[in-house]
């Protein structure tokens, strides 16, 4: 079975653990491979290889500077995997808080109740 | 070859929320189970969802004469500490969801539901976006309605 190509989306692109890796080492910095392949202690064949595929997808720009190359991430492509979560939040915030209303008015209820029993006569 | 296979097209994300909640664990489970039957489609109309509250038990929405959405299916329930739900929730794609409750005893007789929603699988971003319109509209009649 041929695998979907890794430069497909975004979505693909950060399935790979180490493709993530890399975009937490960049974080908001601009970084040279060398930086990036000490950070990670990954050898820079591999960094470079990871770095290939994020240019690809647009998830990392390159910037060149006299003869070195710096690399920065750029999150517009992940706009799509935060609109997904950030739906969600909402549908499950909406969700939980109907949750705890229900329960604590349920408790309410109950205390209501016991309270209104009549006490029983002990003597 | 498998170890083609571990490169999949896959999204994966994690979402996990606490809440206090000023009621018994007892109270929260069983409004847990109220609430996953009762939740709202887009105009606010209750969706016919169903839970089958047992090991294995269906999560789906009812539509009649056999037309309905599996939401899922209960992986554990242990009242009233834990339900847990594996299945594709409302997307019709190729995902899976693990949806969990947990819920806690609090000091002064309350409670606190931890709840985490992890999904992977091969989500289209284009679906992705396409959700915020359904939500969107979605949250907003559920706050005209609160507003009336």
């Amino acid at each position: 079975m041929a695998r979907a190509a890794t430069t497909l989306d975004a979505f693909n692109a950060i399935a790979e653990k180490r493709r993530r890796d890399v975009l937490e080492a960049l974080g908001g910095r601009r970084m040279a491979v060398n930086d990036l392949t000490q950070r990670l202690g990954w050898p820079q064949p591999m960094v470079s290889k990871h770095l290939r595929v994020l240019r690809r997808v647009g998830l990392v720009r390159v910037q060149r500077q006299s003869r070195r190359k710096f690399y920065e991430m750029n999150a517009e492509p992940l706009r799509a995997v935060h609109e997904w979560t950030r739906q969600f939040e909402r549908f499950w915030t909406e969700h939980l808080q109907q949750i705890k209303q229900r329960a604590e008015a349920s408790a309410r209820a109950k205390e209501l109740k016991e309270s209104n029993k009549p006490k029983e006569n002990r003597s | 070859m498998i170890a083609e296979q571990t490169d999949l097209k896959a999204f994966q994300n994690t979402i996990e929320k606490e809440l206090e909640i000023d009621a018994p664990v007892e109270a929260v489970f069983e409004s847990i189970l109220a609430e996953m039957n009762a939740i709202p489609d887009g105009s606010g109309k209750a969706m016919n969802l169903k839970l089958e509250a047992w090991p294995g038990g269906r999560w789906f929405r009812d539509l009649g004469e056999g037309v309905g959405h599996l939401w899922g299916h209960v992986q554990v329930i242990k009242p009233p500490a834990l339900i847990e739900i594996t299945g594709p929730l409302m997307m019709s794609m190729p995902v899976m969801n693990h949806v969990s409750y947990r819920i806690l005893p609090a000091d002064g007789g309350g409670s606190r539901l931890v709840f985490k929603h992890r999904a992977f699988g091969d989500i289209d971003p284009r679906m992705a976006s396409g959700m915020n319109d359904g939500w969107g509209q979605m949250l907003s009649r559920v706050k005209q309605r609160a507003a009336k």
